[in-house]
């Protein structure tokens, strides 16, 4: 016969587990409950439960100009060997030097392209929304809005790569004159987007 | 001769030229070096994402820096 009452402290039910944390390594794009990600502005009850950036692929095209940067100098070398050197009023010395500024300013571009994916970074927490924008080495902008405050979330996928990768740009629209989030080839976003409203959903006021 | 004398000016004069502009890109080279060791260590002190990886481009940065300044004295001393 089944039971009509049931006290609630004998209830079935499931045992409450932690989070669990998941580790962020340094390629990562798309992290639920990442462990290790805080930012200044942070709450202490407050949890990062997504860590967004640009899909990792989307690097290819830097990289490959750094590939070919990088044989340059020994193309020239080739090159220069079998028609003949017209640089030849230059000393050794400079020519060290010049392929060693060379190769450092390569060097420097794809760390800097590097930071700069790195650092473009979306979050989102149980209460709030933070886009992180690492423009170049001298601008850096943090915005973040309540969840409470978004009007729209909307996703984007195109292109050949989007779809065999499947990546693509996130839009958030909020309220009034508050600044629209927009993340921008991130990967998986129809899940992206799935946790964002059911985030929303959370945040609503009741009744 | 006075050909001769002139073939030399010129070519001390091309390379005192590549010396200051060898010099001045390595200096700008250290420069931009230091302004990204900066601005890393600013964007790990308002964004934490990970403890490795973010001692780690600060450990790189670094290296840079460090190698900036040494082709900076390199080209000073060697030309």
């Amino acid at each position: 016969m089944p039971d009509i009452f049931v006290p609630s402290n004998q209830k079935n039910t499931p045992p409450i587990h932690p989070i669990e944390k998941n580790s962020l390594g340094l390629f990562s794009s798309l992290c639920k409950n990442p462990d290790g990600v805080s930012f200044t502005s942070q709450e202490t009850d407050e949890e990062v439960i997504l860590f967004m950036r640009r899909h990792f692929i989307t690097n290819l095209p830097w990289l490959t100009f750094c590939l070919i940067l990088l044989t340059i100098p020994s193309l020239l070398g080739a090159i220069f060997s079998a028609v003949g050197n017209p640089f030849l009023f230059l000393e050794n010395t400079h020519t060290i030097i010049m392929s060693l500024l060379f190769y450092a300013g390569v060097v420097a571009y794809a760390f800097l392209e590097f930071i700069h994916w790195y650092y473009n970074i979306g979050l989102l927490t149980q209460n709030r929304v933070v886009d992180v924008d690492f423009s170049d080495l001298l601008f850096h902008d943090i915005s973040i809005t309540k969840l409470g405050l978004i009007e729209d979330v909307n996703y984007r996928k195109s292109g050949f790569f989007g779809s065999l990768f499947n990546y693509g740009d996130v839009f958030i629209q909020t309220a009034g004159n508050k600044p629209n989030f927009d993340f921008i080839a991130v990967p998986n976003p129809s899940e992206v987007i799935h946790i964002i409203v059911a985030l929303m959903g959370k945040d609503k006021p009741h009744g | 001769m006075g050909d001769f004398v002139s073939l030399l000016y010129q070519l001390a004069t091309i390379s005192f030229a590549l010396k200051a502009i060898f010099l001045l890109v390595s200096f700008l080279y250290g420069g931009f070096s230091f302004v990204m060791f900066n601005q890393i260590r600013t964007m790990n002190s308002s964004v934490h994402i990970g403890d490795s990886s973010s001692f780690f481009l600060q450990l790189l940065s670094l290296i840079q820096i460090v190698c900036a300044v040494s082709l900076f004295i390199t080209t000073a001393v060697i030309l």
